[in-house]
């Protein structure tokens, strides 16, 4: 743990709630003011006296574009990409998979017809988005990495995603940013060799801080996620390793998240908010377990859904429905083995990981329903001893 | 940046300046947008973060390609291919005239660049002419994704302070934040009617409130009827009642009846009403070449 920390991290709290938006000392600000002042610049687009440089390959250029419809007119405007698909057109995942063998499981429910007027829900893409999410889970596929890095174990990294939740909370970020993190984490623990413990928390702020530019409007600022971290690293130092970041994971930080997969679910379902935040907590526990890292998001996801519609049934059913295979593209029966071995975490993580409490803290609160104090199902699996959970069943990907 | 000779400025980015450059190997030009980075800095700017990783994941004619990212300790250099012109410049060579062909083919290419970043989760944001760049083949590709970001379903609250104001949809003058792919939408319409007007902007306001005037003068002002919960927005307030003075064979007179069709479809005050990508490239405006 970082027990010192920990304190300094409460007297923060207080402090990031009351930053000065006007502080002109505040980079993050100042890059948005950069941005709203260009914004206010373009306002008049018209640019200085156009340049006439260009006039004589001029109606070479306006024959090509003409040619161009000539020839794109010939294909399917229903087909956006054009029958003859080039190059690089194929680099790209089909964001629709075949549908030859298709079967709808629930042809008489269509939510996103239901929600064709609901602008938030982008009803027009919704389908199409989710099927090019699962296409791209497998792009960001880890595999088994704690061999690779002996000063780290399944605890240390339990212990490192507690303090990311804690992060989360204190900066008040999105979900989404977590969970991109913590892939993020284990992205590059999986590309990368011998990385010890001291690294390890820079690693994790580094992490947050990069999935937090990709998706906030104010992201955290160096000098806070340093201060949280009992100054152990300095500026130059995080941004070294946010170099080094991008150049062992790459660029592409849109991996599809679990959590986005679960909030589909319970629109599809048309859940309440105290179902979605059982699953919620169970999700984020799971976040916690190694493991965990290299099960699909949508699986886990599907999995959490399930036991938390189980937990909070009075009679502790909730059958797996033609609904949900609909929406998350699975059957009962290849998400049973999950379900269980997730309640097994949830017995687990509480009972022996007892220090790690920043997750059930935070569900235990009111905003979150008290979720944390919901008893769990009774635990089938046995742990390998007495410190270690039971192994992941074998499932296919994703 | 031993791999480029740089050649000429050619423009600013959102963030960063761009360079026409040459590859030293291979001799290709590519353009080269580069963004500076100070030790006092957050690290990798979030606009120019989300600008590759979006680029990253969108590869198609339509869009602009991003080949490479060089990053060094003060210098962030992006790699992207290199087009001639953008559509403002293009607009500047016509002289006032804009064939119904080549308007054609500039619409269908914008709306398949756009239907593939709405199906792909990402919103542009800053759709302009300045940004649709015209390569020598007459591809056009949309570029500068500074202001873009990827959506989750459902959307959540994003920015209101986003897209140029003369291509900006009326909820977002009003201060909207939740909105979806609806908002390029919009800029597609204004930029539609530019097309066909060889670069007469349609509604060039001077600040959020001509704009919005300039609108509804040509549309017809939103009430509660045609435009449920408007009153709801964080800057509503209220218009007096315009009757169009123009009809649009007279904004738009080189466009044929379908493009008018297609046109109005675009421009709908309501963002729930408005035609997205998809469904505008199923337009009968594109199957039909027989008036051309």
């Amino acid at each position: 743990m970082f027990p010192l920390q920990r304190v300094k991290m409460m007297l923060l709290r207080s402090q990031a709630k009351n930053i000065d938006p006007a502080a002109p000392a505040d980079p993050a600000k100042n890059h948005k003011r950069k941005q709203t002042e260009q914004l206010g610049a373009l306002k008049n687009p018209t640019e200085p006296a156009a340049k006439k440089q260009h006039s004589k390959g001029l109606t070479e250029l306006r024959a090509h574009i003409s040619g161009f419809q000539i020839d794109s007119a010939k294909r399917d405007p229903r087909d956006p990409l054009g029958a003859k698909s080039s190059k690089e057109d194929a680099e790209n995942i089909a964001p629709v998979p075949a549908k030859a063998e298709y079967v709808d499981p629930c042809p008489h429910y269509d939510y996103d017809a239901e929600e064709a007027a609901n602008p938030e829900s982008v009803s027009e893409y919704a389908p199409e988005i989710f099927d090019y999410y699962k296409a791209r889970e497998k792009m960001f596929q880890v595999a088994s990495y704690m061999h690779k890095h002996p000063e780290i174990d399944v605890k240390t990294r339990a212990i490192l995603v507690d303090w990311m939740v804690e992060i989360q909370e204190t900066f008040e970020l999105n979900h989404e940013t977590l969970y991109n993190a913590v892939k993020l984490t284990d992205m590059f623990l999986h590309n990368s060799r011998n990385i010890d413990k001291s690294t390890i928390q820079k690693l994790a702020c580094v992490t947050i801080f990069i999935a937090a530019k990709f998706d906030e409007r104010s992201p955290p600022l160096v000098d806070d996620l340093i201060y949280l971290s009992g100054d152990r690293f300095t500026r130059e130092e995080l941004l070294a390793m946010e170099r080094n970041l991008f150049s062992t994971v790459g660029y592409d930080l849109g991996s599809p998240l679990s959590y986005r997969y679960l909030r589909r679910l319970g629109r599809v379902c048309r859940i309440d908010m105290k179902s979605l935040t059982m699953a919620r907590y169970i999700l984020e526990t799971s976040l916690m377990v190694y493991d965990y890292a290299f099960v699909s998001q949508a699986r886990q996801a599907a999995a959490a859904f399930v036991l938390a519609m189980r937990m909070l049934d009075a009679n502790h059913e909730y059958e797996w429905n033609p609904v949900l295979q609909k929406y998350s593209g699975f059957t009962g029966e290849e998400i049973a083995p999950l379900v269980e071995h997730m309640n097994h975490i949830m017995h687990f993580v509480n009972a022996k990981w007892t220090q790690l409490a920043s997750v059930r803290q935070k569900y235990s609160h009111e905003v979150f329903f008290h979720v944390a104090k919901v008893p769990f199902l009774p635990d089938t699996l046995r742990g390998v001893d007495e410190h270690t959970y039971a192994p992941l069943p074998v499932l296919s990907y994703p | 940046m031993l791999n480029y000779d740089k050649m000429e400025k050619i423009g600013e980015g959102t963030y960063g300046t761009v360079f026409k450059a040459r590859n030293k190997s291979s001799g290709e030009i590519v353009a080269l947008k580069r963004v500076r980075l100070d030790d006092d800095d957050e690290g990798v700017p979030s606009s120019a973060l989300r600008e590759i990783c979006i680029l990253r994941e969108l590869k198609h004619r339509n869009v602009v390609r991003l080949y490479d990212v060089v990053h060094s300790e003060n210098k962030l250099t992006l790699v992207f291919e290199f087009c001639d012109q953008d559509l403002k410049k293009f607009f500047d060579s016509l002289n006032g005239y804009m064939d119904a062909q080549t308007a054609r083919s500039l619409m269908l290419q914008l709306l398949r660049g756009l239907s593939f970043c709405h199906t792909h989760h990402v919103l542009h944001r800053d759709l302009k002419p300045q940004n649709l760049l015209i390569n020598t083949n007459g591809t056009l590709k949309l570029a500068d994704f500074g202001l873009a970001r990827a959506f989750g379903v459902p959307v959540r609250c994003f920015s209101a302070e986003v897209v140029t104001l003369w291509y900006r949809p009326p909820d977002v003058l009003f201060g909207a934040k939740l909105y979806n792919t609806s908002i390029d939408m919009w800029s597609a319409g204004c930029i539609f009617a530019e097309i066909s007007n060889a670069g007469r902007p349609l509604f060039p306001g001077a600040d959020v409130d001509d704009q919005l005037k300039r609108i509804f003068k040509q549309l017809g002002s939103p009430t509660e009827d045609s435009w449920p919960s408007i009153t709801q927005l964080p800057d509503y307030k209220p218009y007096p009642i315009y009757h169009p003075t123009l009809t649009w064979s007279q904004i738009v007179p080189n466009l044929n009846t379908r493009g008018r069709d297609l046109l109005q479809k675009l421009l709908v005050c309501n963002p729930t009403g408005r035609i997205d990508a998809d469904a505008a490239l199923r337009h009968a405006y594109f199957a039909d070449t027989s008036d051309v």
